[in-house]
Formats: C-alpha cells, sequence, structure tokens
C-alpha cells in the first residue's frame, strides 16, 4: 500500500499498476510516503478524514505524536506547533477539525490558547494533554471550552478514540 | 520469531513502536526499558534477538551503552532511533558494535525492515542516517 499526500487529505493507495500513479499524480497528489510497495487510487476514504493540528514544544513528543497519528488513515494532521499563540494562528487559517494541545507551553498556554480558539467562530475541537493527570485538571480542561483531556500517558492508548469521540460532537474527557 | 527489547527513556515513543511492531508477525516485542541498566537487566534475562535503543540513554549514549551490552557478553543485533543522527555518534556507535541506525521519523516506514535486516546479520542504515552518515566519510 502507498499513501499519497494531496493538498487536503491522505488517499490509500492499492495496485500493481504504474499507470494508477499517475493518475493520482494528475488528480493533485503533492507527496508520496515513500517505500510502500503497490499502486492503485482508493478515494472513498478522503471524505471522512479527520484534520488534526497538534501544539507541543517538545518536539520529540510532537514526532511521536505524528507517528501514533499517522497510524490511523483516517486522520491527517495539518499543523504541528510548538506553543499555544502559533496554535491559535494555525486554528485560525486553517481551522482544523482536532486541535490536540499541551496544557504546559511556553508564550500562551493550552488553557489560554483554548479559550482564544473557544471565541473564534470556528469549528475546531480542542483536546488538552497534560503531564499531570486527575479530575482537577480535567475540569479545567472543561471549564475553558475543551472538548477533551487526556494525560500524557494515556495518549498511545486512548488519543485515537478521544478525537473521533471530539470529532463526532461527543467530549472525552480523562482523570 | 524475532525477540526484540525496545531501549527508550521516552514512554510514548516505546509504546508506538510497540503500535508499529504489533502489525509484524514475524516479529515480538519481549520488553522495554527506560535506562542503560534497566536494559541490561533485562536483557540479560530475556536474551532479546534486536534490542532497539534511542541515541541517548540514560546515563549514556549508544556508544558507550552498547560497549557495555558487548562487555557483558550479550550478542543482540542493536538498533538505533535517533532524533539528531549526530555522524560523529552514528560512527563511535558502529565501532562500539551497533548493527543498526535510523531517524525516528522514519520509524513508520522502515522499522519493521531495518529489525529483520540487523537480525539477519546486515548493516543497516535507513536512508537520513546514510545521508548524515556519509558527510563523515567524505
Amino acid at each position: 500500500m502507498r499513501t499519497a499526500i494531496f493538498k487536503n487529505r491522505r488517499v490509500d493507495i492499492f495496485s500493481q499498476q504504474k499507470a494508477t500513479l499517475l493518475q493520482a499524480t494528475a488528480l493533485g497528489a503533492v507527496d508520496w510516503v515513500p517505500d510502500r510497495p503497490g499502486f492503485l487510487l482508493y478515494s472513498s476514504k478522503a471524505y471522512s478524514i479527520i484534520r488534526v493540528a497538534i501544539a507541543d514544544d517538545h518536539t520529540e513528543l510532537r514526532l511521536a505524536l505524528r507517528l501514533l497519528l499517522s497510524i490511523s488513515k483516517d486522520i491527517e494532521i495539518v499543523c504541528e506547533t510548538s506553543n499555544g499563540q502559533e496554535a491559535v494562528d494555525c486554528v485560525k487559517h486553517l481551522q482544523p477539525d482536532v486541535l490536540v494541545m499541551d496544557i504546559q507551553m511556553p508564550v500562551l498556554d493550552g488553557l489560554h490558547a483554548t479559550k482564544q480558539v473557544a471565541a473564534l467562530s470556528v469549528p475546531t475541537r480542542v483536546i488538552l494533554m497534560s503531564t499531570y493527570a486527575g479530575s482537577f485538571i480535567s475540569r479545567q480542561a472543561a471549564a475553558v471550552g475543551a472538548h477533551g483531556f487526556v494525560p500524557k500517558d494515556n495518549i498511545a492508548e486512548w488519543l485515537h478514540q478521544a478525537i473521533e469521540k471530539v470529532h463526532q460532537g461527543e467530549d472525552f474527557f480523562m482523570e | 520469531m524475532i525477540r526484540v527489547l525496545i531501549a527508550d527513556d521516552f514512554k510514548l515513543l516505546r509504546d508506538v513502536i510497540r503500535l508499529y511492531l504489533g502489525h509484524a508477525e514475524d516479529i515480538n516485542v519481549v520488553d522495554e526499558a527506560p535506562d542503560l541498566n534497566d536494559a541490561l537487566e533485562r536483557a540479560t534475562t530475556l536474551r532479546p534477538d534486536v534490542i532497539i535503543m534511542n541515541d541517548y540513554l540514560p546515563p549514556t549514549d549508544s556508544a558507550h551503552a552498547t560497549a557495555r551490552f558487548r562487555d557483558q557478553g550479550l550478542t543482540a543485533a542493536i538498533l538505533v532511533i535517533s532524533m539528531h543522527l549526530e555522524p560523529n555518534l552514528i560512527q563511535r556507535s558502529f565501532l562500539s558494535g551497533v548493527n543498526g541506525f535510523m531517524h525516528k521519523d522514519e520509524i513508520d516506514d522502515y522499522v519493521v525492515e531495518a529489525i529483520r535486516r540487523v537480525h539477519q546479520g546486515e548493516r543497516y542504515l535507513s536512508p537520513k542516517a546514510r545521508d548524515a552518515y556519509s558527510n563523515i566519510q567524505e
């Protein structure tokens, strides 16, 4: 399987025919994930893609989130930022479906950034993360307008589900 | 079955690597460790075939850590994952007995292949590691 990166979506490719690669290029594929054998345009999933933004000041954590989320073919990462202000700017410009954001960040922290996002007239819903866990911080996240909270220790296990739930309009708060 | 130990101080990355390896039928993650002493202990007990090691495994780097493994007679193939691909460290690591090197952002595309290759006794450099390493050889 190959994954074509289109401007606004990821599309999985299954086939043995090189012609379909050219077809995908003609349809606007702008990049390819390398080294996955086999090609064929398969775009029916493209319409259910969840567009996700990531905000965390730790480079390695962003990388781990990117690797984690790219396991799901239904998720496309539209921007990665390293503080709350950049995250708000990303939301203004790209209006992702879900913003996954750390609470502890420089310049503008995740709680203040969430308030700003909630005040914008955009469909973006926020899931906050923290090194800390517990009902106090989870309630703080809800109070500023986030729709989800996941402690960092639970990310690998629960983030995909949190994103799906929040994208469907539900809340997802862990303690 | 290739038995793998994951040695990295960052839990989320260990979890993510497990997810990627979960799809490979010939690979089994037997354990994980957050630092060198823990990794040495677990490797001595479990005798994994391959150790995936961060290029910094507290309290030391992958070159020194690998030397410790080899001193203890552990022959597992060692695949280093790195954020920085510092050419000097790649070179020192290979001299200490490391078998493969790759960038962490290549894990999704190459980690399974890398494990199979080092397990077969080959030396493995991912595309980005090859680029970084070629700088020091020129």
